[in-house]
């Protein structure tokens, strides 16, 4: 494969980036890590080993103590609290493990929003029937209430959702836990196709290895604290 | 879109959102009620009497003469010579007198002995003369005019023969039977204690309580006002309007130390104030409760909002996730807050206007109470206002409560 002429975008870059837990003595530190443009990433690591922490810490729901978080090779961390909410509406898009959409709103207006909330037009109709359809849903699911889809339909719209912005950075979170296996599969193609379309880097986390076979390459969150314990112990 | 979303949020509340809607519909309604009544009585007072700048009778307060002279409440005291009619109507300050012979009833109805005098001069509202709907004003000794509530509730007719009992009771047992008055005319509609009058005359309240042989006399020439038998000795008072209001308070005290006779003079709109100073108490305390009711609604309103937020927090998380700042999920519960309230409002002002269009003139008729169903009115738009501002001010905790739990949200 040939270098492209420019130099390869870095889509997040986390610099000295150390995080107090409220209430605790704990701290989670990220010395250095960096994920091109368009890399979709597997981060694995048992459950309280700061996985949770460390996507908050890049969608900008909490700031570093201290280090600099840069997304798209922008300061992201240091941004005001508004600027950040922007920035996040714009350009990350994030899907839960579970309650990722407005119970009592319908699915369209689900989508609409995050459109709405990005500062972008107005989806139409046909482009949310499009998206729907890529994701494998009947298209009659937009005028229902996400209450009324089943939880594996909840994620896929979670997922249109998520990139109805087009956003350069994609977070997933535990995302098939409520999934059985052929719906976990699914799911999983249909999400690592969609980032390959759009060109999205993907931040994918869970303790489950077995999904990392989707995605082109596995980190263990240890690797990226290492330091950090090492220090605090 | 927030209101999208808000209106959404709120259908999706259903039974607790019904029942503080329920609250605050209650709590608005008694307000805007509360408010409506006061300010319409206050008018419907003030609208009983115009043009009249004294009224003239036996020393007593000012309250009591005006009320039963005004109002055709209470009973009269004392009555004041017919001679001082005469000087009245003779003074050279006065140009207009009406005098009042009150002490009867029919059905209930006050009945009201006076002159030509009264349908010439007497003013109510803004300076409103009484206009006839049907017939004119009496001739005779036995003529009577209804106002126009006694002649639709009683359903009488032009020409119809009427018995006035003594004493002021709906039931009596002394009917004046042998004296049937004829009616002569009915007065269209004032929304005011006229409406509720029967208008004879001073030789006609004569007539009725002469004894029965001399009132066979006066029954054969029922067109001679002159008969001696029947000239009155007495008025219960006069309504004066004077040729330049400069001279008001020099006759004021002129009738006050008047020698012939005991005469007190007041001046209406001078008693009507007093009146609402002594209603003001009442009227404090009635705002007071409804103030009270309102506020404990507004708290259920933030109460509803405060415990909506533990299962919203999954919500709050999505909206966060999805951009929007912490100053629009504090928006937001604003902006729910305010729907409720604004529909609370909207509902009530309905409910309210249609209330006292039914109660309108049942009001009228029991209480003397001529309140308007229109509602829409300057001052129940603040009182709205008001209301709309206490919710902001009410559902502030509840927004402070989502703006922190936004902003300490994790995924």
């Amino acid at each position: 494969m040939t270098l492209p002429e420019t130099k390869p975008v870095q889509a997040i870059s986390l610099n000295n980036v150390t995080y107090q837990y409220p209430k605790s003595d704990s701290r989670l530190s990220f010395p250095h890590w960096q994920v091109a443009q368009g890399e979709r990433l597997f981060l694995y690591g048992p459950s309280g080993s700061g996985k949770t922490t460390l996507l908050n810490l890049l969608a900008g729901i909490l700031t570093p103590d201290t280090g600099t978080v840069t997304l798209l090779e922008k300061p992201f961390s240091t941004l005001s609290e508004g600027k950040r909410d922007k920035f996040r509406a714009r350009h990350i898009g994030v899907v839960f493990q579970q309650f990722n959409l407005v119970s009592h709103l319908t699915v369209a207006q689900n989508i609409t929003l995050a459109a709405h909330f990005a500062g972008a037009s107005q989806p139409g109709r046909e482009q949310l029937a499009a998206l729907i359809h890529a994701l494998q849903l009947p298209s009659e699911v937009l005028n229902q209430q996400a209450s009324q889809l089943s939880v594996g339909q909840q994620q896929r719209v979670a997922i249109a959702r998520a990139l109805i912005n087009q956003p350069e950075i994609l977070l997933v979170d535990e995302p098939t836990s409520a999934l059985d296996a052929d719906a976990r599969d699914a799911f999983m193609r249909l999400l690592t196709e969609l980032c390959e379309q759009h060109h999205t880097t993907l931040i994918f986390v869970s303790h489950d290895q077995s999904l990392s076979q989707y995605l082109d390459k596995s980190v263990a969150i240890s690797a990226l604290t290492a330091t950090a314990e090492a220090s605090s112990c | 879109m927030l209101m999208t979303f808000a209106l959404s949020s709120l259908r999706s509340r259903g039974k607790s959102l019904a029942l503080t809607l329920l609250s605050l519909l209650i709590s608005i309604s008694v307000l805007l009620s509360v408010e409506h009544v006061r300010l319409q009585a206050q008018e419907s007072f003030n609208r009983t009497v115009s043009d009249v700048d004294l009224i003239v009778g036996a020393p007593s307060g000012q309250l009591n003469l005006m009320l039963y002279t005004v109002f055709r409440m209470g009973s009269p005291t004392n009555n004041i010579s017919y001679a001082s009619y005469d000087m009245l109507q003779q003074h050279p300050q006065v140009n207009w007198a009406i005098p009042i012979s009150l002490g009867d009833a029919h059905h209930g109805y006050r009945v009201l002995g006076t002159n030509q005098q009264y349908f010439d001069h007497y003013k109510f509202g803004n300076k409103q003369p009484l206009v006839f709907s049907q017939g004119e004003p009496f001739k005779g000794v036995f003529g009577a005019v209804l106002g126009a509530d006694v002649a639709s509730s009683l359903n009488y007719q032009l020409g119809d023969d009427i018995v006035i009992a003594h004493g002021l009771g709906a039931v009596s047992f002394q009917n004046h039977d042998d004296s049937p008055f004829t009616i002569t005319g009915i007065l269209a509609p004032t929304g005011t204690p006229v409406d509720k009058t029967v208008h004879v005359s001073l030789q006609g309240i004569e007539a009725m309580h002469l004894p029965h042989a001399q009132l066979d006399s006066v029954l054969h020439q029922p067109d001679n006002v002159a008969n001696p038998a029947v000239q009155p000795d007495s008025v219960t008072a006069v309504m004066v309007g004077l040729t330049s209001k400069f001279a008001t308070f020099t006759l004021q005290r002129e009738l006050n130390n008047f020698e012939n006779d005991r005469l007190m003079a007041i001046l209406p709109g001078v008693a009507l104030t007093e009146m609402w100073q002594m209603m003001a108490g009442v009227e404090n305390l009635l705002r007071f409760i409804s103030l009270l009711i309102m506020l404990s609604s507004l708290f259920g309103l933030s109460t509803m909002l405060l415990a909506s937020m533990q299962q919203r927090e999954k919500e709050i998380a999505v909206l966060r996730i999805i951009g929007a700042g912490a100053g629009t999920i504090f928006r937001l519960i604003l902006t729910e807050a305010l729907l409720l309230a604004g529909a609370a409002s909207i509902i009530a002002v309905v409910l309210v206007s249609a209330s006292f269009a039914l109660a309108k003139g049942w009001l009228a008729s029991h209480y003397g109470l001529f309140i308007s169903a229109n509602l829409l009115t300057l001052h129940t738009a603040m009182v709205i206002g008001a209301i709309l501002l206490a919710t902001l001010i009410c559902s502030l905790l509840p927004a402070i409560d989502a703006y922190r739990g936004a902003i300490n949200q994790r995924l």
